[in-house]
């Protein structure tokens, strides 16, 4: 055996190697187990949403029926405190739904604004190719309600966060839209201008 | 031979490798949405109601941190961990195993990343994210790669 042989093996006896094999194995599984988790169950094609505020909870805008999931890619309550992404847990709708169908729902309405019976909504865009698509389509449907862009700008404390404000008369409507792992998360707060008297 | 054990410093492993394995997980485990496997898992050993009791006593400092913090530097921290740990394991010993097991790191996390970008492996590619690992690999390097030298010709720590 020649002394280059010797060395190759002397190399490969190291213990030190089993020890980099498991650490390189650990590495893995945490790489892995810091992936979504596959979905049990396939996300709706619609959107269903659940909301609450003004003290009801309610199906808004003639939308598909409520949904307490909040969670729609897990299938099952969230066990939450809130969820990271623009939107908080405070936001009381929670959505699920596909790109293409994002827009039925409480949009196609009129928002229900200074009614007193819903104040936010927050949708989830599972596979959704990008924020700034999303936000484009949301911004598109509330223009052509006759909304208007005050605001648009980067949320730097969101993945690829965007926060766009729209008004018409005594209504504003606050988007905050965020990367949250595969799926886009939208917010929408909805507040009433119109002074109380 | 010389046991592996005497070669690791608990002192390093300590500092270099297990606080920031603890710091890029905690931010897995309390900031980042509980869709992850991880959460699966810890579900299965029983863990998630004090998990869940955690996330809601520590997710208001979420506001205050940057998005960088929340979804990259986890990534970026293992890296770290796992080069420093290699890069210490390794140190004295000829530069061709030291190089390979060093340069694991690195090469599994962006070669993760890079499966997310081809649409092999679950997650979202972000470049941001193989930005951190670079930084933090090169932090690496250069606090441990030295003075037992990745580049030095020979180093001999294996004896018989």
């Amino acid at each position: 055996m020649s002394a280059r042989d010797r060395d190759r093996s002397r190399v490969f006896a190291d213990p030190r190697n089993a020890v980099s094999l498991l650490a390189m194995g650990v590495f893995v599984v945490m790489l892995v187990g810091t992936s979504k988790s596959p979905s049990p169950t396939p996300p709706s094609p619609g959107v269903t949403f659940s909301t609450s505020g003004g003290g009801a909870e309610q199906n808004a805008g003639g939308a598909p029926s409520p949904s307490a999931s909040g969670q729609g890619s897990v299938g099952r309550p969230a066990p939450a405190p809130p969820l990271d992404g623009g939107a908080r847990a405070s936001d009381a709708g929670v959505a699920v739904g596909r790109t293409p169908t994002l827009l039925r729902g409480p949009l196609a309405e009129a928002l229900p604004i200074g009614t007193g019976e819903l104040d936010a909504l927050r949708f989830r865009h599972e596979g959704a190719a990008g924020v700034r698509e999303v936000e484009a389509q949301y911004v598109a449907t509330l223009m052509s309600r006759g909304y208007a862009v005050t605001t648009r700008k980067a949320d730097p404390k969101r993945k690829e966060g965007r926060v766009v404000q729209l008004s018409r008369s005594g209504e504003q409507v606050v988007l905050r839209l965020a990367r949250e792992e595969t799926a886009v998360v939208v917010s929408l707060r909805l507040q009433s201008t119109a002074k109380a008297d | 031979m010389r046991s592996t054990t005497r070669q690791v410093d608990p002192t390093f492993c300590a500092t270099h490798v297990a606080t920031p394995l603890l710091g890029g997980g905690l931010v897995y485990l309390v900031f980042r949405s509980p869709d992850l496997l991880v959460f699966r898992w810890i579900e299965a050993l029983g863990g998630l109601p004090a998990l869940l009791g955690l996330r809601a006593m520590l997710e208001p400092t979420s506001q205050a941190l940057p998005s960088w913090v929340l979804y990259s530097l986890p990534d970026g921290l293992w890296v770290y961990a796992f080069m420093s740990f290699m890069l210490h394991l390794w140190r004295g010993a000829r530069p061709g195993p030291r190089r390979f097991w060093a340069a694991m790191g690195p090469a599994l996390g962006m070669g993760w990343e890079a499966g997310q970008w081809l649409g092999l492996t679950p997650g979202t590619f972000d470049v941001m994210d193989v930005a951190l690992m670079a930084v933090m690999a090169c932090i690496a390097l250069l606090l441990h790669g030295t003075p037992e030298g990745l580049g030095s010709g020979h180093a001999q720590t294996v004896e018989p």
